[in-house]
């Protein structure tokens, strides 16, 4: 990698970390020194072809999906998630708004990396099943069941009562 | 709220809480060198040249970097003069005899996440396959005399990796993880060895920082040495940079002194010399490769003397006399028009007796813009 390359690399992580970190932060499950390490290792492949690749973002961001759903053997610190215990309910809305996302966030983390790839990029990433299947390398219709079981199991976590 | 609504809020508001480290950028380029290269890195064959051209700092936390030249020594150089005066900052060589501008840079205040401010460097040098300047993402660069290399530090100052890149590729050929973390590097005038003043934080920021120096490397890249010693900061010092450089000895290594002038001189292992008054003045080229003439101190106009009677042999429209392109021209800082603002000048090559000017670069404002750094090329 030459310095101009190395510059553009540089340009391009000062403007784009912070939309990385988030998608890392949510696909590892709100693990901040895990979603670091994504990122991380992510650019670390990504400068590897630095000057062939035409859109950096999309491609970092395809890595990233990729690392972290096929890095399963990596000894990823276990995430742990600092949701508050959840008051109990019958309060008012606001509160039963903020009920209602830390039960998100639990039943999130208890999805597997495929599952909770999936459902980031279909609700965060906003990206047609069509584009899911393609990042992921598999049909739509998997993406389709593995979103419909994914959300079958927040459901199952006390989603759907607090949605009521 | 639909459960789509409610998962795509949710997701978002999680995804604000992350943390955005400072320095992803580097980290990954830290790892994917050290994955390239390892500890060892490819071997390097330094080319020893004869440097008479010392960068330095002014003293005191000035950031400014200024052209000491002193009396050249015999080498095969081109002889030809190269122009850019189209261009500002230049894009094309800049050269006049044995001197070329090797790199030049530009600084800027930028805050820091400590509510502080704490100077930028953007860095460019001659990259010798282009055939033309080029910005660089370093934060301190020091070409190498001969043009071929340059010594790079990386990332925020003080920085954690030192790099030598070819200029004619622009790729790494070494690289160095340094546990103290460096502010400054320099060549030693035969181009065999580095030092590194190590510092325990930024060291342009503005005060409020609690920072100072805590040593230096002298790294041999051919050799395969590299050895840090700690070499507390100046008693009289504010906290501000203390760059070591070589000596023109190649042995000793100085630092300007906070207060008073002067500079204070050490050996390669950190061990005090004492003081002596700074031999060279700045911005002054000295001798004359003959060693017949001495270029005079800055002033409007500058003076040239004969070294034995000290009469006044010819007076130049210049601001300053930098280097000798030989033994009747020198490159100077000239200004534009009839010098009605000293701050607006630039690079030019004139003659002993003042009646040739060339213009090497185009005017730019002294303060702001970008500032050449001399080599031997």
């Amino acid at each position: 990698m030459d310095s101009a390359a190395e510059l553009s690399f540089r340009e391009f992580v000062a403007a784009r970390s912070p939309a990385l970190m988030r998608l890392a932060y949510l696909l590892t499950a709100g693990d901040q020194h895990a979603a670091e390490d994504l990122v991380q290792s992510s650019l670390v492949r990504a400068l590897g072809r630095w000057e062939k690749v035409g859109d950096p973002e999309a491609y970092v961001k395809r890595v990233m999906y990729h690392q972290h759903v096929s890095l399963w053997r990596r000894a990823w610190r276990r995430h742990e998630t600092t949701v508050a215990d959840l008051p109990e309910k019958g309060a008012d809305d606001s509160t039963r708004t903020i009920e209602l996302r830390l039960a998100l966030r639990e039943a999130l983390a208890t999805l597997t990396r495929r599952q909770r790839t999936m459902l980031v990029l279909r609700y965060y990433e906003d990206l047609p099943e069509q584009e899911i299947a393609r990042l992921m390398g598999c049909s739509i219709g998997t993406v389709r069941s593995t979103t419909h079981r994914s959300l079958a199991r927040l459901r199952s976590a006390d989603l759907r009562e607090l949605i009521g | 709220m639909n459960e789509d609504t409610l998962i795509k809020e949710g997701l978002r508001e999680w995804a604000e809480e992350v943390r955005v480290p400072a320095d992803l950028a580097g980290r990954a380029l830290r790892a994917r060198r050290r994955r390239l290269f390892g500890f060892a890195g490819p071997g390097v064959v330094l080319v020893a040249a004869a440097v008479t051209a010392v960068v330095t700092l002014l003293p005191g936390a000035s950031p400014e970097r200024t052209i000491v030249a002193e009396r050249p020594r015999a080498a095969a150089a081109p002889a030809d003069v190269r122009t850019d005066t189209e261009n500002d900052p230049p894009v094309n060589l800049i050269a006049a005899g044995p001197w070329a501008v090797g790199s030049y840079y530009t600084t800027r205040w930028v805050s820091t996440d400590r509510g502080t401010e704490t100077l930028r460097y953007d860095w460019s040098v001659y990259d010798r396959g282009k055939g033309r300047y080029v910005r660089t993402p370093y934060q301190w660069v020091d070409v190498l005399p001969g043009m071929g290399l340059a010594a790079v530090l990386v990332g925020d100052l003080p920085s954690q990796g030192l790099g030598l890149v070819d200029l004619e590729t622009m790729m790494y050929t070494r690289w160095w993880d340094l546990d103290e973390a460096a502010g400054s590097v320099f060549w030693s005038p035969d181009g065999s060895k580095l030092v590194l003043t190590t510092y325990s934080g930024p060291p342009d920021e503005k005060v409020s920082v609690s920072r100072s120096r805590t040593g230096f490397y002298v790294i041999d890249p051919a050799g395969g040495t590299m050895a840090w010693r700690r070499l507390p900061p100046d008693p009289d010092g504010v906290g501000g940079r203390e760059d070591l450089r070589w000596d023109d000895d190649g042995v000793r290594l100085w630092a300007q002194k906070t207060t008073g002038g002067g500079r204070w001189l050490y050996d390669a292992e950190g061990g005090h010399l004492g003081a002596d008054d700074d031999p060279r003045r700045m911005n002054q080229a000295g001798v004359s490769p003959d060693g017949r003439l001495r270029a005079g101190p800055a002033g409007l106009p500058t003076e040239v003397t004969d070294v034995e009677t000290g009469e006044v042999v010819g007076r130049q429209q210049t601001l300053q006399l930098w280097a000798w392109v030989d033994d009747d021209h020198l490159i100077g800082l000239g200004c534009a028009r009839a010098c009605d603002n000293e701050f607006d000048n630039t690079l030019v090559m004139v003659s002993v007796d003042g009646k040739e000017t060339t213009r090497l670069a185009s005017y730019r404002d002294a303060r702001t813009s970008w500032r050449p750094v001399l080599v031997r090329r």
